[in-house]
C-alpha cells in the first residue's frame, strides 16, 4: 500500500497459524508497523486481500477487525490513564447490575474487579491491584495491562489473533520475560500472535517463524530453528540476498 | 543501582501496599478541597462574628453557590470529556429569552422551561456534531456563542424580559426551609456524579476524555460520547440560564461571559484536569461553594468584592501548584516502589 | 469607548418606550417652533434661509433604543413641519464625519443632532457646522469637545449627574426622615469603575444624603454591573448588616437587585431609591415596592433638544444652549 508517495509495502504475503508465534523483522521504515495496521484494520491498503480463517475480509475501522477476533496492542498501549486496572480491562464489555439498575446502565464494578483479577491470574500475570490507577503504575506494569487487556479480548470462535508492536521496546529484563511467558501461554491457548519487534534475542526465543521485511519487500519467510543471529542481520540490513527470487 | 530493595522477602507483595506518604498525599490531592473549605468557613466563622455562622447565611451561600456550580457542572463535563465548552453563556440568554417570549405570550410554564431546556440540548448537539468533524471545540463554541447571542437579541428585541413571576417556583421560593436553585444543584450533582461514575455510559464517556484513541480500540463509538459531553454541558447551560431567570424574575439577552470565568475558576478549584478524563463532579460542587464562602465572608465583613476576586485567584494558583508537586512526588515515590518489587516476588 | 459616548448611549439606551410612543402620537407636542413659517421644505440652498431638515446622526440605529429614538425624532420633528434625515456610523467615528461632512456641503441639512461616536474627533464638523450656520446640538459637555463654554451655534446637552446624585441622596434622606426617623444604615449600590460621571454623582449623593438626613451612615458600597450578581451581593451585605434601612442606586438594576434580595432574605427595605428610571422601576415605584426614583426624561429631552435646534435656525450667530437632560423625581404621590 502507499503512504503518498511512498510505496510502503509491496507484494506482500504473509500468513500466521492459530498457535504460532510470527515474528516480524526489519530496520525502520521497513513497513513492519504498517502492515501491522493494515492487518489490524486501522490502514486500508490500497489493494490486496485479507484473509482470516480462510474468510476474505475488508476492515474499515478496528472494530471490523475486531469482530474478527483481531487484537492489536499499540506501542502506545491505549490505556485510559485516569481510570483503575479493573476499568481499563473492561472498557467494552462493562458488566452490568442485575434488575432495573442494570437496565438503567449502572455497572456492578465489584463483579468487573473480580473478573479482572481472575483473568490477570489466568494469565499467569502479578501486578499490581485491579483498583490501582493506570497511571500509578510502572511502563512495565501498564505494558502487562495492555497485553492483559488484548489478550483477554482475542477469542472469536477458533482462536484469535493478537498482534504485538515493540510490546518489550520499555521494558527491563524482568518485565520482558513476564512478557514473553505471557505469548507463549497465549500461543498455547491456540491464539496467533505477530509480533513485531527490533529485539532479536527475543525474536529468537519466542517466535516460531521469522519474516524479515526490507523497504517494504518481504525477503526472508523462515522457521526459527533454521535460521541464526547472522542471516536474519543480513536480511535486515539488506546485505543478504533476499530469500525470494526477485 | 541500589535502590531501596534491601528489605527482607515480604509476606505482602509490596506491588498493593502504597509507600509511606503516597496515600496522604492522594488524600490531599483528592479531598483537599474539602479541607480548605471547611477551614474557610471555621476562619469566617470567626472573623465575621456572629453573621457568618448562621442557617440562613449558610442557605445565602448555598444560593448564591447554586448558579455558578450548574454552569460549572457544564464546564466540567465538557472539559472531562475533552471539550472546553465557551458557548454556555450564549446557550443559557438564549434559552432564557425563548422563555421569557413564550411565558409572556400566555404560554404555559413548563413549555418555557422545556424549551429552554431542549435549546441546550440541541446546541450541545450542533456543537458536538461540528467538532467531530475534526475543528477545535474551542472555536466551534465560540462561534455557536456568537450565534446564540445574537439570537437571543433578536428575539429579545434587544431589551431584557421582565416580569417572570412565573418561575419564582424555581428561583427564590423555598421548599423546607431550602431555596429552589438549591435543590436543583443537589439533584443535578447527584445524578451527574452517579452517571460519571456507576453507569456504563458515564464510565465510557470519561474515557473517551482521557484517551479517545483507546475507547475507540475497544469497539466504541467514541463519537457518540464526545457529542453527549457536548450535549451534557449545553443542558446545564440552559438549566442556569433558567435558574438565574428565576432568581431575578427577568431574561437577559446579554451573554455574560463572566460566567465562564467564575465556572472555570470554581472546576479548576476542583482540579479537573484541563486535559480531561478525570475530574469529580462533588468536588467541582464544593469549588462553587468556595467561591461563594470568600464572596459571602468578605461583603459581610464590608471589604469590596475586587478582594473576593483576588483571594479567590491565589487560591486558585496556590491549589493547581499544590496539584502539580503532589502528582510529582507520587509518581517519584511509586517509581521507587516499582523498583522495589521488580527484584522481589515477580513470578 | 470614551465616557461621553458611553454617556451618549446611556442616555438613549433607556429612551425607546417613551420616544416610541411620541413617534406614534407626534402631533400632540406642544413646544413653539420659531423658525421661518411656511414650514417648507426645499432643500436646495435658497439665499439665507436654511431647509427645515434635521440631520439625526446617533452612535449607530443597530441598539434599538436609538432605532426607537430616531422615530421619536422623525415624528416629533415631522409634526412641526420639519423633515428629518437619520444617519448610521454604525459605531465608525470616521464615517460618521465623513457622513456629516456631505451632508453639511451639500446645503440639505438644515440643522443637526449629534450622538458622536467619539466626542474628540468633532472639532472639524463644528467648525464646519458654524461656518455654514448651521445649528448642531451634540450631546455631551463642552469640554469633552474641547470647548470651555456655550459657543454660537453649537447646542451642549448633557446628563448632569451631579445634580442626579445630588437628588438621589436627598430623596434616600427624605425617606429616612419619613420612616425611619432620620437614621439608619444606607447601603450604595454603585456603578462600576469607568461609567460616566461616577465620580461626581456619588459625591454629591453621599453630601445630599449627609445634609438632609445628617443621622443615616452609608455602610457600605458596592459596584453592581448586573441584576443577577447584584442581588447576591446585596443579599451577602444584608448578612452582615441586618438593620439595614435603606438601599440607593446609582443603576436600576442595583435598585431591583435590592428588591429581590430583601425579599430572599425575608426582610422589608424600607428604604428603596434609584438613578435611572426604566419601566419596571417607574411600576415598582408606583405600587410602593420602591419609594422614589430619580428619572431621566428622554422624551422632554428630546423635545427641548428639537425645540432648541429649531430656534437656533433663526438666529445661527447667537450663543448655543448648554442643556441638561431633564430630571424628574417620581414618588408613590406621583
Amino acid at each position: 500500500m502507499h503512504y503518498g508517495f511512498v510505496r510502503a509495502l509491496d507484494g506482500i504475503d504473509v500468513h500466521v497459524q492459530p498457535g504460532e508465534v510470527l515474528g516480524l523483522l526489519g530496520d525502520n521504515g521497513a513497513g513492519k508497523s504498517t502492515l501491522l495496521k493494515v492487518m489490524s484494520g486501522a490502514h486500508r491498503p490500497t489493494n490486496g486481500t485479507i484473509l482470516v480463517h480462510g474468510e476474505d475480509v475488508v476492515f474499515s475501522s478496528p472494530s471490523d477487525s475486531t469482530h474478527a477476533g483481531i487484537q492489536m496492542v499499540y506501542q502506545d498501549l491505549a490505556l485510559v490513564d485516569a481510570q483503575d486496572i479493573a476499568t481499563n480491562l473492561s472498557v467494552g464489555r462493562e458488566i452490568l447490575r442485575k434488575g432495573p439498575l442494570g437496565w438503567l446502565g449502572f455497572v456492578d464494578h465489584k463483579a468487573q474487579r473480580k473478573r479482572a483479577q481472575a483473568e490477570l491470574d489466568r494469565l499467569g500475570v502479578r501486578t499490581a491491584a485491579v483498583t490501582r490507577p493506570v497511571e500509578m503504575l510502572s511502563g512495565g506494569q501498564r505494558q502487562v495491562v495492555a497485553l492483559a487487556r488484548s489478550a483477554t479480548r482475542v477469542s472469536g470462535d477458533r482462536g484469535g489473533v493478537l498482534l504485538l508492536d515493540e510490546p518489550t521496546a520499555a521494558l527491563g529484563y524482568e518485565q520482558t520475560q513476564q512478557v514473553q511467558a505471557l505469548i507463549r501461554r497465549l500461543a498455547g491457548n491456540g491464539v496467533a500472535c505477530v509480533l513485531v519487534t527490533h529485539n532479536l534475542p527475543l525474536a529468537m526465543d519466542v517466535c516460531d517463524r521469522l519474516v524479515v521485511l526490507n523497504r517494504g519487500r518481504k525477503v526472508a519467510d523462515v522457521p526459527t530453528a533454521q535460521t541464526d543471529d547472522d542471516q536474519l542481520v543480513g536480511w535486515i540490513t539488506g546485505a543478504r540476498p533476499s530469500m525470494f527470487a526477485a | 543501582m541500589t535502590g531501596t530493595a534491601s528489605t527482607a522477602a515480604p509476606t505482602r507483595n509490596p506491588a498493593d501496599v502504597d509507600p509511606a506518604g503516597v496515600r496522604w498525599l492522594i488524600f490531599v490531592r483528592d479531598r483537599g478541597i474539602f479541607v480548605l473549605w471547611v477551614l474557610l468557613l471555621l476562619g469566617f466563622s470567626v472573623w465575621a462574628n456572629p453573621y457568618f455562622a448562621s442557617l440562613d447565611n449558610a442557605i445565602l451561600i448555598a444560593n448564591a453557590a447554586s448558579l455558578t456550580a450548574i454552569f460549572a457542572a457544564g464546564v466540567a463535563v465538557g472539559i472531562i470529556c475533552g471539550a472546553l465548552d465557551l458557548s454556555i453563556p450564549g446557550t443559557a440568554a438564549f434559552g432564557s429569552c425563548l422563555c421569557g417570549v413564550l411565558l409572556t405570550h400566555g404560554w404555559p410554564t413548563w413549555t418555557g422551561i422545556v424549551a429552554a431546556l431542549l435549546v441546550g440540548v440541541v446546541v450541545g448537539l450542533v456543537n458536538g456534531l461540528i467538532a467531530l468533524r475534526g475543528f477545535n471545540p474551542i472555536v466551534v463554541t465560540i462561534g455557536t456563542l456568537s450565534v446564540l447571542s445574537g439570537l437571543a437579541a433578536v428575539i429579545a428585541g434587544g431589551y431584557t424580559i421582565p416580569g417572570l413571576d412565573a418561575l419564582t417556583f424555581m428561583g427564590t421560593q423555598r421548599y423546607a426551609g431550602v431555596p429552589g436553585p438549591v435543590w436543583i444543584v443537589a439533584a443535578l450533582f447527584v445524578l451527574g456524579t452517579v452517571f460519571l461514575t456507576r453507569t456504563r455510559d458515564g464510565i465510557r464517556m470519561m474515557a473517551v476524555g482521557g484517551n479517545r484513541e483507546a475507547v475507540r480500540r475497544s469497539g466504541i463509538h467514541s463519537d457518540r460520547y464526545t457529542v453527549l459531553g457536548f450535549v451534557i454541558s449545553g443542558f446545564c447551560a440552559a438549566l442556569g440560564g433558567l435558574v438565574t431567570t428565576a432568581l431575578v424574575t427577568e431574561a437577559n439577552p446579554e451573554a455574560s461571559p463572566g460566567i465562564i470565568f467564575t465556572a472555570l475558576t470554581a472546576v479548576a478549584l476542583a482540579g479537573v484536569s484541563l486535559s480531561g478524563g478525570r475530574g469529580s463532579l462533588p468536588r467541582v460542587l464544593v469549588g462553587a461553594l468556595i467561591l461563594a464562602t470568600i464572596s459571602n465572608g468578605l461583603t459581610i465583613k464590608g471589604i469590596q468584592p475586587y478582594w473576593g476576586t483576588t483571594v479567590t485567584g491565589l487560591l486558585l494558583l496556590g491549589a493547581i501548584g499544590l496539584e502539580k508537586w503532589i502528582s510529582a512526588t507520587v509518581s517519584r515515590r511509586l517509581v521507587t516502589t516499582a523498583q522495589a518489587s521488580a527484584h522481589t516476588g515477580t513470578r | 469607548m470614551s465616557s461621553a459616548t458611553r454617556r451618549g448611549r446611556a442616555v438613549t439606551i433607556a429612551a425607546v418606550g417613551s420616544v416610541a410612543l411620541l413617534a406614534a402620537c407626534g402631533s400632540s407636542t406642544s413646544g413653539t417652533s420659531s423658525s421661518s413659517a411656511a414650514g417648507s421644505s426645499s432643500g436646495s440652498a435658497a439665499a439665507g434661509a436654511l431647509p427645515k431638515t434635521l440631520v439625526f446622526s446617533p452612535l449607530s440605529l443597530a441598539p434599538p433604543a436609538l432605532k426607537g429614538l430616531s422615530e421619536g425624532v422623525k415624528g416629533y420633528a415631522g409634526s412641526k413641519g420639519w423633515q428629518v434625515l437619520v444617519q448610521d456610523p454604525n459605531f465608525d467615528a470616521t464615517k460618521q464625519t465623513q457622513q456629516l461632512n456631505e451632508v453639511l456641503d451639500s446645503g440639505r441639512a438644515g440643522a443637526a443632532w449629534v450622538i458622536a461616536v467619539a466626542p474628540k474627533s468633532m472639532a472639524g464638523i463644528l467648525k464646519a457646522a458654524q461656518s455654514k450656520k448651521i445649528p448642531i446640538l451634540v450631546n455631551g459637555r463642552p469640554d469633552e469637545y474641547g470647548y470651555s463654554g456655550a459657543q454660537p451655534g453649537i447646542t451642549f446637552d448633557y446628563i448632569d449627574y451631579a445634580a442626579g446624585g445630588k437628588a438621589l441622596g436627598e430623596q434616600m434622606g427624605t425617606c429616612l426622615n419619613q420612616k425611619h426617623g432620620g437614621t439608619g444604615k444606607v447601603l450604595f449600590g454603585v456603578s462600576t469603575p469607568g461609567q460616566a460621571g461616577k465620580q461626581e454623582f456619588e459625591a454629591a449623593a453621599t453630601s445630599a444624603l449627609k445634609a438632609t438626613a445628617p443621622g443615616a451612615t452609608v455602610v457600605q458600597s458596592i459596584p453592581i454591573a448586573d441584576r443577577a450578581k447584584g442581588q447576591t451581593d446585596i443579599g451577602n451585605a444584608l448578612q452582615g448588616t441586618p438593620d439595614l434601612a435603606g438601599v440607593m442606586s446609582s443603576t436600576d438594576e442595583a435598585a431591583l437587585g435590592a428588591i429581590g434580595a430583601f425579599a430572599a432574605g425575608g426582610k422589608t427595605l424600607a428604604c428603596n431609591v434609584d438613578f435611572g428610571g426604566n419601566d419596571e422601576v417607574l411600576n415598582n415605584v408606583k405600587s410602593g415596592k420602591m419609594y422614589a426614583s430619580v428619572a431621566l426624561q428622554f422624551q422632554a429631552d428630546m423635545a427641548q433638544s428639537f425645540d432648541t435646534l429649531a430656534r437656533m435656525q433663526a438666529d445661527p450667530t447667537a450663543k448655543g444652549q448648554i442643556l441638561t437632560v431633564p430630571q424628574k423625581v417620581v414618588t408613590s404621590n406621583g
